[in-house]
């Protein structure tokens, strides 16, 4: 008997053993959770491992509002799967929509249904540890009173182990899209496009393993090849079909403006839902989600000079563009060249270069900063940067009657004649070392002394304000506590953000009249960061001042006694953590001096109410707990007393 | 000074006592019993309130109203209503640390012997003044208090008459705070006291020590005008009529305490300046 009892002891311990273990392991989560620009609620489970909180089991975030709904038009999302270990992994399911409702209704059930109509985009598949797995299915349909009428958008994706396979179409409300990718991923063979009405193939892709090498298209019954990456080329490189690649098809199809790009198009518009799914994924830890459809493309390895010369071009035309808009931008040299010839000249001259120097080289600066520049021919691209011929150093300019020429003295320096990165580099040197020249033979014309001068007092006060401030600072926060502190620093931060502010301004009158608002902000900083850091000492001032001294005569002995509590602990509780959050939260020069005015306000305000009768406050003070309440209550028995 | 007044006390006590002792020799014998007896302990509850209202400055009125129960063959432990008592006097504050008082009691006394066939309700009459010190030691304070007490008392037989006697008693009490550094709101504390009651009069002829007082009771400050306490109290006590034989009970006691001011705000400030 005593045996059995104790199998049955231990047994029984065994089990809510192992059910400890269990309850350990997980946890669950369910309240709100912002990620990006999607707010909502979620409810997920998790583990906790190194102090981390790893996603593990069912996860499920959405976020849905009637009021806004039948108000006016609600953003939904849902959001649900499944993690294992903190990776995506079994069926996923995201969905969009944007919808407006008349305020139709049904009753189905003992349930009432509102009609809806928008647009719904909803994405799903199947996750394996973290990579797409399966068929993915895109769509974006448009929805009236609840009903489909019609989808905008399809996608049908299938990938093995993260690596798009096999068929894969892309449809939109005009025109649908089949193509084949290779095992891994490398588009290949014909693509092809069709007309959703007309059912005839428009436009095609064809690829060799990758290369896109020709593209066929068909409008208006006119039949067009376009040939596009040679397959001569000695040195391919592997990249993504993604909108860098498009970019540079835009690029590589330049001479044929007419064509109608429907397979960019479509590729583009799958990308973008991608993306919203591939953020939403990484966010939450796991690992990047994209088609990654791959294609091949030329690549034009660059030696160091190339190398160099790309750099020196983009410096020449970040200094040449910020000096060509210094001086197109000065509203005082502006006033000036009208009766200054020589300012009218240089700012015309500053205005050609501009327009034939800079201009061209915009679009191929971003293909720099966007990294393509090495998949392109340069010896093409500098020959069509300038399509109407290269700018000439001689910049004539007429003037009324008489004409004038802008040229270096020594233009024989740069050599305008190649085709290649170096040429391109010394006619940026060239616009660069010209608007150098004017800009130093402008300076003195672009401000006037006076405002000069100004701008020179008002820097010096406004450094050491806030140098002083600085100062106030440190020896204000010594002693306080965390929270004060903390405001404290954002208020030198508000008044650093706002220097920076004031340094990048580059017109003068500009800078003259924020630099005086700013000033006027520096004050107003520093006598709020005043009554912040007295706030700690005005707070005990005040519990002293509502603290009575009472006899007590059964003890013989003088004890305090709190009076009107109810105030005291409006002013403790509510409005000083108000007024500190106030500060840590939100804040810019306007709100400064309100803020300040309101802190003044209440601390006299609590002296004052001291020797009032305040039953009719304290009696509303008790039921109030919102700061913005609790503050018109105070100002409030001001004016019932004025009365 | 406190204690200079205390010790000319004590001997105008010693000698009181000395010369009604002298003074019962003359009446009639008594057969006191050859050792002291005492009696089974009786039991009592009280609940007292104790009101010290500010009238004045310096001047308060001091209200108390106790309700006595008290053990009978029925009616054990708690007992029947015993006396209701009230005591009222005007109060003046010589300092801080330092009052007087002087005023009447009414105590309306009730027969609790079942048995009786005599009158159930008699009142009391008295008149009288206490002079209270306190001093503060360390965290605690002590008091002293002396009270004097001119009473008419009679029995609950018909017709009966009044007796007059005097009552001399002095009180020592200790408050100690026990959650704080001092007295102050939302504070415990305890407080140990002793009282000994001596009676003199016509009447008294071997029984002046009508009661030993012995009480330990804890309190709470719940705010600066009002507190609460509760305490066990042990007495014993001469019989009034015969001197050998001694009462004792265990009494309960459940006190409030409160100082209600109503004076106008402007007028009660300053609270402790009085010598200002």
């Amino acid at each position: 008997m005593n045996q059995f009892l104790l199998r049955y002891v231990s047994t029984l311990t065994l089990c809510l053993f192992s059910l400890i273990i269990i309850g350990q392991e997980k946890e669950q989560y369910n309240g709100l959770l912002k990620i990006g620009p999607y707010s909502g609620n979620a409810k997920y489970q998790y583990v906790v491992a190194n102090g981390d909180s790893i996603y593990d089991g069912p996860f499920l975030f959405q976020r849905s509002n009637l009021e806004t709904l039948l108000k006016d038009q609600d953003s939904s999302f849902l959001i649900k799967g499944n993690f294992k270990d903190s990776r995506a992994n079994g069926p996923w399911q995201f969905q969009f929509g944007e919808f407006t409702s008349e305020s139709k209704s049904e009753v189905v059930d003992f349930e009432y249904r509102i009609l809806v109509s928008g647009t719904q985009e909803k994405s799903s598949g199947n996750f394996d540890n973290g990579a797409p797995d399966g068929e993915w299915i895109s769509t974006i349909q448009e929805i009236e009173n609840s009903e489909v009428t019609k989808t905008t958008f399809k996608s049908n994706i299938t990938f093995e182990d993260g690596v798009p396979q096999k068929n894969f179409q892309i449809e939109n409300d005009s025109s649908a899209l089949v193509g084949r990718l290779l095992r891994d991923g490398m588009a290949h063979d014909e693509w092809t496009s069709y007309g959703t009405d007309i059912l005839v193939d428009i436009e095609n892709w064809f690829f060799e393993e990758g290369l896109l090498t020709r593209i066929k298209m068909e409008t208006d019954g006119m039949k067009k090849e376009i040939p596009v990456f040679k397959s001569d080329h000695f040195n391919y490189r592997t990249i993504p079909l993604d909108h860098r690649f498009l970019r540079l098809l835009e690029i590589q199809l330049e001479s044929y403006p007419s064509t109608q790009r429907r397979i960019g198009q479509l590729i583009s518009d799958n990308l973008y839902q991608y993306e919203k799914i591939n953020f939403l994924i990484t966010q939450l830890g796991s690992t990047p989600f994209s088609p990654i459809m791959k294609v091949r493309v030329p690549y034009f390895a660059l030696d160091s000079l190339q190398n160099k010369s790309l750099k020196n071009i983009v410096s020449n035309y970040e200094s040449s563009s910020n000096m060509a808009l210094t001086i197109l931008s000065n509203s005082h040299l502006n006033i000036v060249k009208r009766t200054d010839k020589e300012a009218a000249f240089l700012y015309d001259v500053a205005k050609r270069l501009k327009e034939e120097y800079l201009n061209p080289l915009e679009t191929y600066i971003e293909l720099y900063k966007d990294s393509i520049v090495p998949y392109l021919d340069n010896e093409k691209i500098t020959q069509r940067l300038w399509p109407n011929g290269k700018p000439q150093k001689d910049i004539l300019i007429k003037l009324n009657e008489t004409e004038r020429t802008f040229e270096l003295s020594n233009k024989d320096d740069f050599d305008f004649s190649g085709v290649n990165l170096k040429t391109v580099e010394y006619i940026t040197d060239y616009a660069k070392t010209s608007l150098t020249q004017i800009l130093e033979r402008l300076d003195p014309k672009m401000s006037d002394d006076l405002q000069m001068q100004s701008l020179q007092e008002l820097e010096n006060d406004l450094i050491s304000l806030n140098n002083l401030l600085g100062q106030q600072v440190d020896s204000l926060s010594g002693s306080l506590s965390n929270p004060y502190k903390t405001s404290l620093k954002k208020l030198i931060g508000l008044a650093d953000k706002n220097l920076s502010a004031y340094a990048t301004i580059s017109n003068p009158s500009e800078k003259l009249t924020y630099g005086e608002s700013l000033k006027t902000c520096l004050n107003e900083i520093s006598s709020l960061s005043t009554s912040i850091a007295s706030l700690p000492e005005k707070k005990m001032e005040i519990e002293n001042l509502y603290t009575d001294d009472i006899w007590n005569p059964f003890m013989a002995t003088v004890m305090e006694e709190e009076v009107k509590k109810r105030i005291v602990e409006s002013y403790t509780e509510i409005l000083i953590p108000y007024f500190i959050e106030s500060i840590t939260d939100t804040l810019n020069c306007d709100q400064i001096e309100p803020l300040n005015n309101q802190i003044i306000y209440t601390n006299n305000r609590m002296v004052d109410l001291r020797e009032m009768d305040t039953r009719k406050l304290e009696r509303k003070l008790r039921r109030e707990r919102r700061p913005a309440a609790v503050l018109k209550l105070l100002h409030q028995q001001v004016t019932s007393k004025n009365k | 000074m406190g204690k200079h007044k205390i010790s000319l006390f004590g001997c105008f006590l010693f000698v009181c006592v000395f010369v009604f002792n002298l003074h019962s020799q003359e009446s009639e014998p008594i057969e006191l019993p050859p050792y002291s007896k005492y009696k089974e302990p009786v039991s009592k509850v009280w609940f007292n309130t104790y009101g010290n209202i500010r009238i004045g400055k310096r001047f308060f009125w001091d209200a108390q109203t106790h309700f006595r129960f008290q053990e009978s063959v029925n009616t054990p432990f708690i007992g029947q209503i015993g006396q209701i008592y009230n005591r009222h006097a005007i109060g003046y504050i010589y300092d801080k640390k330092t009052n007087f008082s002087l005023g009447g009691v009414v105590r309306i006394n009730f027969n609790t012997d079942e048995e009786s066939t005599d009158r159930n309700v008699v009142p009391e009459w008295r008149i009288w003044h206490q002079y209270q010190f306190a001093m503060p030691l360390y965290n605690a304070m002590i008091y002293h208090r002396i009270r004097i007490e001119h009473r008419w008392t009679q029995g609950f037989a018909e017709n009966s008459n009044y007796i007059f006697r005097n009552r001399w008693r002095y009180m020592f009490r200790a408050k100690i705070p026990l959650n704080d550094h001092k007295l102050k709101p939302k504070t415990y504390y305890i407080s140990p006291e002793a009282e000994l009651i001596m009676q003199s009069g016509k009447e008294v002829v071997a029984s002046p020590m009508e009661d030993l007082r012995l009480t330990t009771t804890i309190g709470y400050i719940a705010t600066p005008r009002l507190t609460f306490a509760a305490g066990l109290m042990y007495s014993q006590g001469q019989d009034l009529y015969n001197g050998g034989n001694y009462k004792q009970s265990w009494t309960l006691r459940f006190h409030m305490y409160f100082s209600p001011d109503f004076r106008r705000i402007k007028n009660k400030l300053p609270e402790i300046h009085l010598t200002d």
